[in-house]
């Protein structure tokens, strides 16, 4: 089988008719505001307080840089960073809670940005910045993947009123139903959650890859958990078909990130970079998670990119708009603080502005 | 000039703003009277002027050579060869880089300045309607302020010098698309960099159609 992709965005609707909506226009407005993020993202710290199945930052060579400790050192960085033009830093590998002066130093100079973290050890809550919680299923799938007790009931206790958190549940092929659990304990502890899919680091055979079962199985799950919980769950219907669709994100909408993208006119292929904790960045590895692989990658850090680098094809009809409109909310609530997702617009979401051919 | 000198082709325009033509010079041409009569060459002057012919047909505009700089002559150019003319407005005001080959063969190349004859300014002679409206959307869409359609620099890099991303420029090919009704390749719109380039794209894709 074959499969091609054909790329809309061919003008079969007007921008201006699309835009006459007042409800696609008011969101087009209130997300074009933020056109000005651009990324880069830092490994923090080449420690990691647990081990993991599946972890895509203990694959590869990410791991053996050395160390940059001095805060001195990564104030030097932001400087420069910002003066590239750099206004969202997202400080991932291996669990930045263990440097958190570093932390601090990013946030002193880059004022917008997010955290990834495992939640075990809080962050301070001077450092300003969107943290994202990891959850990989119930207390007992993490016991099982990520050899660490009560995680969920940890990082309840250090998040429990922490405006800067949102949990970001992992899905596996052996976690989809214990989401319900986990959204609910959230939902009643009035936290919010986002979705992840594991996305296979290059090389990996283990059990955590998704396959079209587990696909469909999870975005019926994303979409009942969207239904049951719109206050906790911040996600849209469009994310679910982009993220659990058979092809994955890149060979949906082509990534732009530097490692899959030759050109360095505009956009992510210009201006991102991805350091490694020596403060050292290679272009030809460069991407949101490095050492994951592209054919396999559904990431949601990859997808803010991916889907929303892609507006152009997606401006061909209200519906698909509206669809792109409602990822971007998405996005955007999820990773930027004081952001506040609006309610989504389109309902089923099912406007890919791709065709497979069989 | 004209073609009693030398045959042009229809000066084209790439989608990287560079103005292309070919020329024939013919054996009669005028040209090879006074020059070596047992060895005729087209003159490295009358090279320098099929550029500026090229450019001024391009613009729609009839110009003049103001002055010329680093013009190198690499090859002598004998009676019925092709060349191809090519020409890419520089970072100054009325600059262009220009490059002459004969196949494979470079037989000149160096910076001219041009101005206009009736209006002295070349920048402002080469904004057609196109470029005025582009220069309005472009304005509207980045809500740019201290410029207007008629002082935008039409070869101001947008991504360098202004600082546009390409959310913005997927934007701003939004509006064109509408407003021009052509269509733009997904993969065109991040190479649309200068009002210039812009503007020459819209014009071969009406032409197109
Ligand atoms: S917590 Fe994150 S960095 Fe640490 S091992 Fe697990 S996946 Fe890897
Ligand atoms: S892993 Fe994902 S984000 Fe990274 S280059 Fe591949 S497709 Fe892009």
């Amino acid at each position: 089988m074959t499969t091609k992709v054909q790329v809309a965005g061919t003008g079969s609707c007007k921008f201006s008719d699309i835009l006459a909506s007042p409800a696609i226009r008011d969101r087009w407005e209130k997300v074009r505001q933020y056109f000005f993020l651009r990324e880069s993202t830092y490994d923090m710290t080449n420690r990691c307080n647990i081990r993991c199945d599946g972890c895509y930052y203990f694959n590869g060579e990410k791991h053996l840089a050395a160390e940059e400790c001095d805060p001195l050192a990564w104030q030097t960085l932001m400087v420069e960073e910002k003066k590239r033009g750099i206004t969202f830093a997202v400080l991932a590998g291996a669990e930045p809670s263990l440097v958190p002066e570093l932390c601090r130093v990013c946030f002193e100079t880059i004022p917008l940005g997010a955290i990834a973290t495992n939640g075990l050890r809080p962050i301070p809550r001077d450092i300003d910045y969107r943290i994202h919680v990891s959850v990989w299923g119930n207390d007992a799938a993490s016991l099982l993947v990520r050899r660490a007790p009560s995680m969920l009931q940890r990082q309840l206790e250090i998040y429990h009123d922490d405006a800067r958190a949102i949990f970001i549940y992992t899905f596996t092929p052996h976690n989809i139903e214990q989401a319900a659990e986990v959204t609910r304990i959230l939902a009643a502890k009035g936290q919010r959650i986002s979705f992840n899919m594991f996305s296979a680091p290059v090389g990996y055979t283990g059990p955590l890859r998704h396959d079209a079962a587990s696909l469909k199985a999870t975005a019926d799950m994303m979409a009942k958990l969207l239904a049951e919980y719109p206050d906790t769950v911040l996600y849209s219907p469009y994310s679910i078909i982009v993220h659990t669709h058979a092809m994955g994100l890149h060979d949906l909408f082509s990534c732009p990130y530097p490692r899959q993208n030759a050109s360095t006119a505009v956009g992510l292929g210009r201006s991102f970079r991805q350091y490694r904790t020596d403060l050292g960045w290679d272009r030809a590895a460069a991407c949101c998670v490095p050492d994951t692989d592209c054919a396999d990658c559904r990431h949601y850090a990859a997808g803010s990119a991916v889907v929303t680098a892609r507006m152009y094809r997606h401006a061909d009809h209200p519906q698909t708009f509206a669809a792109w409109l409602d990822y971007v909310d998405t996005y955007l609530a999820v990773w930027v603080r004081h952001y506040e997702k609006g309610a989504n617009l389109s309902s089923s979401g099912n406007h890919l502005p791709v065709q497979e051919d069989a | 000039m004209n073609s009693v000198w030398y045959a042009m082709s229809a000066p084209e325009r790439t989608v990287k703003g560079e103005i292309r033509a070919q020329v024939h010079v013919q054996a009669d041409s005028p040209w090879f009277d006074g020059h070596f009569p047992d060895f005729p060459v087209v003159p490295a002057i009358a090279q320098v002027s099929m550029i500026v012919d090229m450019v001024a047909r391009a613009s729609g505009s009839s110009l003049y050579l103001k002055s010329a700089s680093r013009i190198k002559f690499k090859q002598l150019v004998t009676p019925n060869t092709v060349l191809t003319l090519q020409a890419k407005a520089g970072t100054e005001q009325s600059q262009y880089l220009y490059r002459i080959r004969a196949g494979t063969e470079e037989v000149s190349s160096g910076t001219i300045f041009l101005a206009n004859k009736d209006a002295e300014n070349v920048m402002q002679a080469d904004k057609n309607a196109t470029t005025i409206r582009v220069a309005e959307i472009i304005i509207n869409e980045l809500k740019l302020e201290d410029v207007s359609a008629d002082t935008f620099d039409p070869d101001l890099d947008l991504v360098d010098e202004v600082g546009i991303d390409s959310m913005d420029l997927a934007t701003i090919a939004l509006v064109i698309r509408d407003e021009f009704g052509i269509r733009i390749d997904e993969d065109d719109y991040p190479k649309l960099t200068t009002l210039r380039i812009i503007a020459n794209y819209i014009d071969e894709k009406k032409s197109e159609v």
